[in-house]
């Protein structure tokens, strides 16, 4: 599998550490305590396309968001996860 | 010498006959000639028997002229080359060449294990789960090392690998998988529009399975300089993004590598484009005893005539269901070898079982009319049709596809966006249409990699539908009668009896019927034999073939040594290490150092004739007395810089650092999210927008990561940037009570008065003469220290100056053993960090700000993060200070009996305290704040110890006002 990272071009997994679902958001302060269990322990497990964060670790260490097939593993898209930073291949 | 009974004169094109070898197989030396494999010359000799089978040790011989040949496996070679079960249909001889039989004792020909035939009943399909049982201590102790040893293969040497392997990345625009005749077309009018084209062929020689006639086309393809050609090459894997494993046999085929040279090379292929001609591989056909020496493919029996110049015997019987054997019953006449009979099972002629027990002598051969009659032979020449080497395919998730016209599973796809299938995979037969196909796919590849959808498949298609619609739809597997075992998977030993004991049982699937039987589980992955699996398993389930399916596919095609795979990364390769700027002067110094994650760190550093706890016990009481340094240049280092610095470290770390003076450094406790301790650390202000963080050695990757992480996507609207600095910086830690005279006399420009310079002082200066340095007043040891960080170069400068000018005072170099008496003595937490403990747990609870929000207060307030009941630090000491503790026992109450319920904690740190003339050690002990002065008992039952007796106190077992550091 290979990564197109945005600022470093296609990449070798192996230069990339997984993180997970990039939809969820870290709750308000005073979220109630169901909305924190939510964000750290609950996941969807989709099969089909995901939406990551990956790491290029191993590159520009860079946050990533990527849109991933989890039964191809086709990527539709990898673009930085900072505002403004989304370099688009 | 024996002589080479089976050799004809004047065929046999592989061979130099100039050349003679001579080799030997289990020690008896034979002759042969350069071009052979180890099987064409044991052939060429008369050896028939040259194996004993996997489960029942009956005697087996040569059965294919390929790869994937499921019982001739021999061991190659003696001493450290040793290697077990190769394929000596895959060997290239050379001269001096050793190889031996397996599976055999005490000798091939009389194998004693061979009684196991008797004892078949017991070894039917699923004999592991039905007799091996009960009572399970047997199970390690008494069945699984016999049956090792019965059902064991080749031997390893046991030595180290004396040869090397590598890897290497390879980049091509197309890749044609398969030198046989479609794939050299495919590959010749790819390179036409000036594409670069990799043709990978996994023989010696391109040509795949008759390559007369193919020279010219060979040659002009070696003669195109944008053709890479790869033989002795075998694509293993078929990943994502078309990336292809494949393993080149650099020097298997020499009796050595040449200088320089690896034994084999794993590429790494990258192709936007890639062609499958992949092939086919013959099938067997099911009869009584078809397992015998001297039952062959009728293919190789016909490749070894024509390209190895072997007969396969003097009188052969062809046992066929297509037209492919009509070629090798002429060459078997031309080489003066009588066919006796020729059974066509289109005819309605069947062989019923094979006579002969060490070598085929006869066959009884059963009729259309159902009558029988018997005859002589010494050769069986068999041919069930050829199965498509949909592997790679398949190993992409495509589950092939059932041809009733060509009696086949074919690719369910023969084309995708990026490849195409061509050749006898695509269901072809006939050269001719093989390289005019061939031509065609190579044509499409071209075009597509030049403008991806500009290709036009329709002829591409239509030629390979016009070959299907042709195809005679013929379906024969086994033989219809007969008492005699049948095999249909040589190489595990698998019976048509067991695969029908086994739907007999309800086994329904195919990836059951498999694993229960262990049908094409070998290392052959049944590739002559699956198909006769599934059409067992369709006959007895009456569903047809396409319904039964195949199992699914998954690399390696076939096996790749472990050797390969591991590549270069062995023996010190096998993992980096990092050395500290201190490092050479720590050798010098003679200190033994300990491996600490990737570090090598100074562990101790013994004096003539000391023993390691001397010694550390010595290096503790001069910082306690006096004076000592360490190194501590693996700490993880990291510069913070930014307008909005002060409040993203206040959301990263659980207490606050917004009123953090410029000057001065503080201890920070990061959390994870679930509100479990992350790292600890030290964070310093260097001026008003600049900090310097340190982090504990082992995490400071994950916490770069963490802070990247909440920087770049929780927090992106904080202005800040930070740098990994661990490898800029050399640190040692300068501690003990004169540590401020050493100080001043390396700093002599700074004022290092209590006064100027107090406790949680961070300063930027220079010392020596004009050498920038951090330094921060920071203690671990519990003495007055400090923390003094200089670039990396000058780590070794640093500790000669503090050796040279700490000589007047006693200063004595320490290492991380008596760093950790120390912290432990000290009572500051650090193994105690272990993923399971809270800021609470860990005596900490006042480092959680109630004044803001950071990552991990939330579900630190979960009500199992807070239980009272929840295990804390604690310290421990025996009542006998001579009683030491093990890292890891446990803690009961005292009298409470030997059980979990009573399990009250464990010990995290434990040392002997020279200070406290004491073992010593930290826990965590449920409610253990509340139970300080409780004697309770320290258990270690998996060292097999008595308890011993201890009082709980408080974890600060030295200087708990905390006077000497600020002192």
């Amino acid at each position: 599998m290979r990564i197109p990272c945005p600022l470093c071009g296609d990449r070798p997994l192996e230069e990339f550490t997984y993180r997970g679902d990039a939809t969820l958001t870290r709750p308000a302060a005073d979220a109630p305590m169901e909305a924190w269990v939510d964000y750290v322990y609950l996941r969807d497990n989709p099969k089909g396309p995901h939406r990551e964060h990956w790491r290029h670790a191993q590159g520009c260490g860079s946050w990533l968001v990527v849109d991933r097939n989890t039964v191809t593993h086709e990527i539709t898209q990898a673009i930085q996860a900072r505002p403004g930073g989304e370099v688009q291949r | 010498m024996t002589r080479q009974t089976h050799r004809l004169n004047g065929t046999g094109r592989r061979l130099d006959r100039s050349k003679p070898i001579s080799f030997t197989f289990d020690g008896k030396r034979y002759g042969g000639f350069e071009g052979d494999t180890l099987a064409s010359a044991l052939l060429a000799n008369g050896v028939r028997l040259v194996a004993r089978s996997f489960k029942y040790h009956r005697p087996r011989g040569i059965f294919t002229c390929d790869p994937h040949e499921p019982s001739a496996l021999v061991q190659l070679r003696s001493g450290a080359r040793q290697e077990p079960n190769i394929p000596a249909t895959m060997v290239e001889l050379y001269d001096g060449l050793e190889a031996a039989s397996q599976n055999r004792w005490p000798s091939l020909r009389y194998d004693l294990l061979s009684v196991n035939q008797l004892f078949s009943p017991f070894f039917a399909a699923g004999f592991y789960y039905k007799t091996f049982k009960w009572p399970a201590k047997f199970w390690t102790g008494l069945y699984e090392p016999v049956i090792r040893r019965a059902a064991g293969m080749g031997r390893l040497s046991g030595s180290i690998d004396p040869d090397t392997y590598e890897k290497i990345h390879h980049h091509c625009d197309i890749l044609v998988i398969g030198g046989g005749a479609a794939g050299i077309s495919a590959a010749r009018a790819a390179a036409q529009s000036g594409a670069r084209v990799t043709l990978i062929e996994e023989h010696a020689r391109l040509g795949g399975f008759d390559g007369t006639g193919l020279e010219q086309d060979i040659a002009e393809l070696e003669a195109l300089v944008n053709v890479r050609i790869m033989p002795r090459t075998m694509v293993f894997g078929w990943y994502d993004n078309n990336t292809f494993g494949a393993v080149e046999q650099v020097s298997d085929h020499l009796p050595v590598p040449a200088a320089h040279q690896p034994r084999q090379r794993i590429w790494k292929i990258v192709a936007p484009q890639v062609i499958l001609a992949t092939g086919a591989h013959e099938r067997s056909l099911i009869f009584g005893n078809n397992d015998r020496p001297g039952v062959m493919l009728a293919s190789a029996a016909e490749r070894y005539l024509r390209d190895y110049g072997v007969r396969p015997g003097s009188r052969a019987v062809i046992f066929t269901t297509n037209d492919t054997t009509a070629g090798l019953a002429k060459a078997l006449g031309a080489a003066g070898v009588t066919v006796a009979a020729v059974a066509d099972a289109r005819n309605g002629d069947e062989i019923e079982t094979v006579h002969g027990r060490t070598a085929v002598t006869g066959v009884t051969l059963r009729q259309r009319d159902g009558s029988r009659r018997t005859v002589d032979c010494d050769a069986v020449c068999v041919s069930g049709g050829w199965n498509p080497a949909v592997q790679l395919l398949a190993q992409r998730g495509q589950k092939p596809r059932w041809s009733d016209g060509l009696q086949a599973f074919l690719p369910q796809e023969m084309a995708g966006a990026e490849f195409l299938c061509t050749g006898s995979l695509a269901g072809l037969e006939d050269r001719e249409d093989c390289q005019a196909h061939g031509r065609m796919a190579g044509e499409v590849a071209a075009q597509r990699f030049a403008a991806p959808d500009s290709a036009d498949l329709a002829s591409y298609h239509s030629y390979l539908e016009a070959n299907e619609a042709r195809a005679a739809s013929f379906a024969y597997f086994e033989t219809s009668a007969g008492k005699s075992k049948k095999f249909i998977d040589l190489q595990n030993d698998v019976t048509a009896g067991d695969v029908s004991l086994a739907t007999r049982e309800g086994y329904r699937s195919v990836e059951h019927v498999k694993r229960y039987t262990t049908l094409g589980m070998a290392t052959d992955q049944g590739k002559t034999s699956n198909i006769h699996g599934i059409a067992a398993m369709s006959k007895a389930l009456d569903k047809p073939m396409d319904q039964v399916g195949t199992t699914g596919f998954r690399p390696p095609y076939r096996p790749v040594s472990l050797g390969a795979l591991a590549g270069r990364s062995r023996g010190k390769h096998w993992r980096p290490i990092l050395r500290t700027p201190l490092h050479g002067w720590v050798e010098d110094k003679g200190g033994v150092f300990i491996e600490s994650g990737l570090w090598h760190r100074s562990q101790y550093f013994p004096k003539p004739g000391e023993t390691m706890s001397q010694a550390i016990s010595r290096e503790v009481q001069a910082v306690r007395s006096a004076v000592g340094f360490c190194d501590v240049s693996t700490l993880g280092k990291i510069d913070l810089q930014g307008p909005d610095a002060a409040a993203f470290l206040d959301r990263v770390y659980s207490n606050g650092f917004a009123k953090l003076p410029v000057g001065k450094s503080r201890y920070g406790l990061m959390l994870r999210e679930d509100g479990i301790v992350m790292d600890d650390g030290t964070v310093s202000r260097l001026a008003e927008d600049h900090y310097f963080i340190t982090t504990t050695s082992a995490e400071s990757e994950s916490v770069i990561s963490h802070l990247e992480y909440c920087h770049q996507v929780l927090w992106p609207e904080l202005d800040v940037a930070f740098a990994d600095a661990g490898e800029d910086w050399a640190g040692t830690a300068l501690a003990g009570p004169r540590a401020r005279e050493v100080l001043a006399r390396i700093a002599p420009e700074l004022d290092v008065s209590n006064a100027a310079l107090p406790f949680l002082a961070a300063r930027e200066c220079t010392i020596l003469d004009g050498v920038p340095a951090r330094l921060f007043r920071i203690s671990f040891s519990g003495e007055l220290a400090y923390e003094i960080y200089v670039p990396s170069p000058y780590g070794r400068p640093l500790a000669e100056a503090l050796e040279r000018e700490g000589a007047d005072f006693g200063i004595t170099p320490y290492g991380v053993e008596a760093l950790d008496v120390l912290r432990i003595e000290k009572g500051h937490v650090s193994s105690e960090l272990n993923k399971f403990t809270t800021a609470a747990d860990l005596g900490l609870g006042m480092m959680m700000s109630k004044k803001k929000d950071f990552i991990g207060r939330a579900l630190s307030s979960r009500p199992g993060l807070t239980d009272p009941d929840r295990e804390v630090v604690v310290g421990l000491k025996p009542l006998d200070p001579s009683h030491s503790f093990r890292q890891g026992a446990h803690i009961t109450a005292r009298g409470a009996p030997l059980a979990p319920e009573n399990d009250d904690g464990y010990i995290t740190s434990s040392a002997w305290s020279p200070t406290l003339e004491s073992h010593i050690a930290i826990a965590l002990v449920r409610r253990g704040q509340e139970r300080l002065g409780e004697v309770v008992e320290i258990i270690d039952p998996l060292h097999g110890e008595d308890p011993v007796p201890a009082t709980i106190v408080s974890h600060h077992f030295y200087d708990p006002e905390n006077a000497r550091v600020r002192s």
